[in-house]
């Protein structure tokens, strides 16, 4: 293979500019092919983040704004669902079980959800995998609470140890419920789903925490302890939304459209897989927009190794009337150049690949705090490896442009060259 | 209640795509929609032939006049064009051409009308219905393993949901990606009976090892 | 002098031009020779100015231009009868070029310049590899143009002063012994000493190999040098000539 090693000699030749147009196809490579895996990780996720659960029932408002709070705690609903609807529908015929969530608090950045025991038991996710504890049990006491597999793993905590929740969802809490600690008594295995960044507490908790909370704040002088609140009803007023699961599917929908129309409150319910959909229908502009922007990248840096190729052919015509001279065939003069732009593309491609792993490696925390969103680290796939082999035949049809001149050229100037 | 930077990003770009976007019929049950107090018999009924219109003009659903013809396979294809009224026994087709007064357990009940009887002429061999998916259950990758198949797109408000007999409710043999809610299919398989566990004793469509196909018109 | 050389017959004749007419895609005609034959082992000097065709000719002779008219026979073998691959190939074979500057690839030590022509040709490198190892012809050849071969070897051209860069050049024009060799103006870019002194090693080398030169120039002191001095003017009748 006469040719490899002449393009290996010429390109370590000129190392600096090899090295820098390797580099830039390795940064458009990196995008596109992070902006593809994050894409298709979090369709993934997302679409497995809840399953078995019939409908998911809040305060009127748009389903895909109601799947966001409701599953993924992004956002905020705008107003609850009242305990006496809630009951009654609860209690409706077609319905098996119901759980109803509360949220608004934090602590630490990560979201509190209220909720019932039987959350444990009902929620399922992926391919139903119901929650499992890594350590403890679900909530008894008022003041208990479960944490996620994040939430422990990132502030370090273990049975047993105390926290405090804060009042709203802001990262930093100035509002703080000081007076009614929590105590720890279970931390759910790893899920991959917003659950993992979650601190469960009782409906009561909630109660108790906002107990002397009247007009948003505590006032001094009129609080009440963590022992008193325990002793009072804890029965929730309101809550944020509801999950169902019914006896037989087949009356989703017209549990549905009962929910839709009940007179006495402006209630949503939704399929949380039709819900998903309106979701990426939202998102796929987004994603479309995404995508060819880092596509445009990718050519962008092909580009800059077209320039870089183009603009050396010039002081390389004298190397191409030495190769004719020795009796090279203008195809090896066009084969040279092809194959430098391959080997330049080829280290780009490597290069962008591990760039990409490192910076999901980099991301893969923030992500999850932020998100609940798991990236993974596996090698690529089918897709993936497919994008990676068109930037690589993309690379060698840009060589081919300066390598066509420079083939031309090689067969009409001869030997006659002027320096 | 701050609201952290990404939720405000995510807002503001829900916000944006869904002012730019309306290609799709939505479904999104605005804020403002007007409550129907007292469920109208005659216009439940009517919603079913309205549905049926509806389906019909967008090409759906062969025009037939009603009457019960032989079916026959096309095209050399060994599915045969099921027609998802047929789905519905002769009963229900008549309470909807004349509907009889409805009773209602409450008064919040708007029940999702129509029975849960069904056919056994058109199980147990392989068909073909036209139609919608409303995904239900996923893998672990979010592959789709469960949905409903309606006759219609869209949840649309002015419409009753189809009844029990008007559905589908598939199995697939292997996790296919999660096809658009709003992209008609056919869906090939062999419809089966099974009895809904309800207070109501009843039964509806199933289907396993479900086939969709994308409607090619 | 004339052109023609009725000793010679076919059999001995390196090269011969008849009827060569050549010109460049959109211009006059350049060239228009009537009969050229150069003898095997002969030493030809051929001189013109710039721009009269010398290089076009050298382009000619080599079979990397190929002419409108005529025929270009170099060692009974009719170059503008062959297509373009076996015309590649028998230029890599039998013909070694030098140019005036820039002969070596930057990229490339000099050993691995001199070796380069036997990438191309399986012929040279038959024929190099029976009298031993390659590596060793290139030194031998190096040495015998007054390049040291453990100090040069491995450098990097660009380290080399164009004296020595053409002496390589000569080397690598030379391995595998091709038949012919070309020169174009080799030595212009050397100051008078040096001049003298690459000739001089060159035709030693040359007079080993029994190769024939073709040697074009527009320094007429370097005529005396070789059997025989040709003026490409006189030669071409072709009216687009340069002056002298």
């Amino acid at each position: 293979m006469r040719a490899l090693p002449l393009a290996l000699k010429s390109l370590r030749n000129r190392l600096g500019t090899a090295l820098l147009t390797a580099f830039t196809i390795a940064l458009s490579v990196a995008l596109v092919l992070g902006v593809q895996r994050i894409r298709t990780e979090a369709r993934e996720s997302f679409a497995s983040t809840v399953s078995g659960t019939d409908l998911i029932v809040g305060a009127r408002s748009s389903p895909v704004g109601l799947l966001l709070y409701a599953v993924f705690h992004l956002g905020d609903a705008t107003n609850n669902v009242s305990w006496q609807s809630y009951q009654e529908v609860a209690a409706w015929p077609d319905v098996a079980w119901s759980v109803p969530i509360s949220l608004g608090d934090s602590h630490r950045g990560f979201r509190v959800m209220g909720t019932t025991a039987d959350f444990f038991a009902h929620y399922r996710y992926g391919a139903r995998h119901p929650l499992e504890f890594s350590a403890g049990k679900a909530f008894d006491d008022v003041y208990d609470a479960v944490l996620g597999a994040e939430v422990a793993r990132k502030l370090g905590y273990a049975l047993g140890n105390e926290i405090v929740l804060t009042h709203g969802t802001g990262r930093i809490g100035t509002a703080e419920h000081k007076d009614k600690p929590f105590r720890i008594v279970g931390i759910l295995a790893r899920t991959g789903t917003p659950i993992d960044a979650t601190v469960a507490v009782s409906l009561a908790g909630i109660e108790a925490i906002h107990v002397d909370w009247q007009s948003g704040t505590q006032i001094p002088g009129h609080t009440v302890s963590a022992d008193a609140a325990r002793r009072m009803d804890l029965t929730p007023k309101t809550i944020t939304a509801f999950l169902l699961g019914l006896k037989s599917r087949i009356a989703t929908f017209g549990v549905q459209r009962a929910i839709d129309d009940y007179d006495t409150e402006p209630l949503t319910a939704i399929l949380p897989g039709v819900a998903l959909q309106q979701l990426w229908s939202l998102v796929g502009l987004a994603e479309n927009a995404l995508t060819l922007i880092s596509s445009l990248v990718v050519l962008v840096g092909l580009a800059g190794m077209i320039t870089a190729l183009t603009t050396t052919l010039g002081e390389r015509r004298r190397e191409m009337a030495i190769l004719r001279a020795l009796g090279a065939h203008p195809r090896l003069v066009f084969g040279l150049l092809v194959l430098e732009a391959g080997l330049l593309t080829a280290v780009g491609v490597c290069g962008g690949l591990l760039l990409m792993y490192a910076a999901l490696a980099f991301a893969q925390g923030f992500v999850m705090d932020a998100f609940g969103l798991a990236l993974s680290l596996a090698p690529p796939s089918m897709l993936e490896a497919a994008l990676l082999g068109a930037v690589l035949l993309a690379g060698l049809l840009a060589g081919a442009i300066p390598a066509l001149l420079a083939y031309r050229r090689a067969l009409s100037d001869g030997l006659s060259l002027r320096i | 209640m701050p609201m952290r930077p990404v939720c405000r990003w995510l807002l503001a770009a829900m916000i944006f795509c869904t002012a730019c976007s309306h290609e799709q019929p939505s479904s999104v049950p605005t804020a403002t929609i007007a409550l129907k107090t007292t469920p109208d018999p005659k216009a439940t009924a009517e919603g079913s032939v309205a549905a049926r219109a509806y389906a019909q003009s967008r090409g759906l659903v062969a025009t037939t006049t009603g009457a019960v013809a032989p079916d026959k396979p096309a095209n050399g294809d060994d599915y045969v064009e099921l027609d998802w009224l047929k789905m519905m026994p002769k009963e229900d087709l008549d309470a909807l051409k004349n509907p009889a007064p409805v009773q209602h357990v409450s008064r919040q009940r708007m029940a999702q009308f129509g029975t849960f009887n069904t056919v056994a002429e058109v199980t147990g061999h392989k068909i073909k219905l036209p139609g919608y998916v409303v995904p239900i259950e996923s893998d672990d990758q979010g592959r789709m393993t469960e949905f409903f198949f309606v006759p219609f797109f869209g949840a649309c408000i002015h419409v009753p949901p189809p009844p029990p007999n008007q559905l589908v409710y598939a199995k697939l043999g292997q996790a296919i990606k999660t096809p658009q809610i709003w992209d008609p299919y056919w869906l090939r398989g062999e419809l089966r009976v099974e009895t809904v566990k309800n207070q109501i004793a009843g039964s509806a469509y199933t289907m396993v090892d479900a086939v969709l196909v994308p409607y090619d018109g | 002098m004339s052109a023609r050389l009725a000793s010679v017959t076919s059999a001995t004749a390196a090269i011969r031009l008849e009827h060569l007419k050549f010109a460049w895609r959109g211009g006059a005609r350049l060239l228009d020779i009537d009969e050229l034959v150069i003898a095997r082992g002969e030493r030809v000097f051929l001189q013109g100015a710039s721009g009269s065709g010398k290089s076009t000719l050298l382009g000619l002779l080599g079979g990397v231009l190929l002419p409108q008219d005529g025929r270009v026979v170099v060692l009974d073998s009719d170059l503008t009868a062959l297509r373009g691959a076996p015309r590649d190939r028998f230029r890599a074979d039998h013909i070694g070029f030098v140019f005036q500057q820039f002969n070596l690839l930057p990229f490339l030590s000099v050993r691995e310049n001199v070796l380069l022509p036997l990438r191309f040709s399986a012929r040279r490198r038959h024929a190099v590899l029976q009298r031993g190892e390659a590596n060793a012809e290139a030194d031998r050849l190096l040495r015998a143009l007054d390049l040291d071969p453990v100090h040069h070897g491995h450098k990097v051209v660009a380290s080399l002063s164009v004296g020595q860069q053409q002496r390589v050049a000569a080397a690598r024009a030379l391995i595998g012994d091709p038949e012919l060799l070309v020169a174009d103006e080799p030595t212009s870019a050397l100051d008078a000493d040096a001049r003298g002194a690459f000739l001089h090693l060159l035709f030693g080398e040359c007079r080993r190999a029994h190769t024939t030169v073709v040697f074009v120039s527009h320094d007429r002191s370097l005529a005396p040098m070789f059997d025989r001095s040709l003026r490409l003017a006189d030669i071409n009748r072709s009216l687009c000539t340069g002056s002298n």
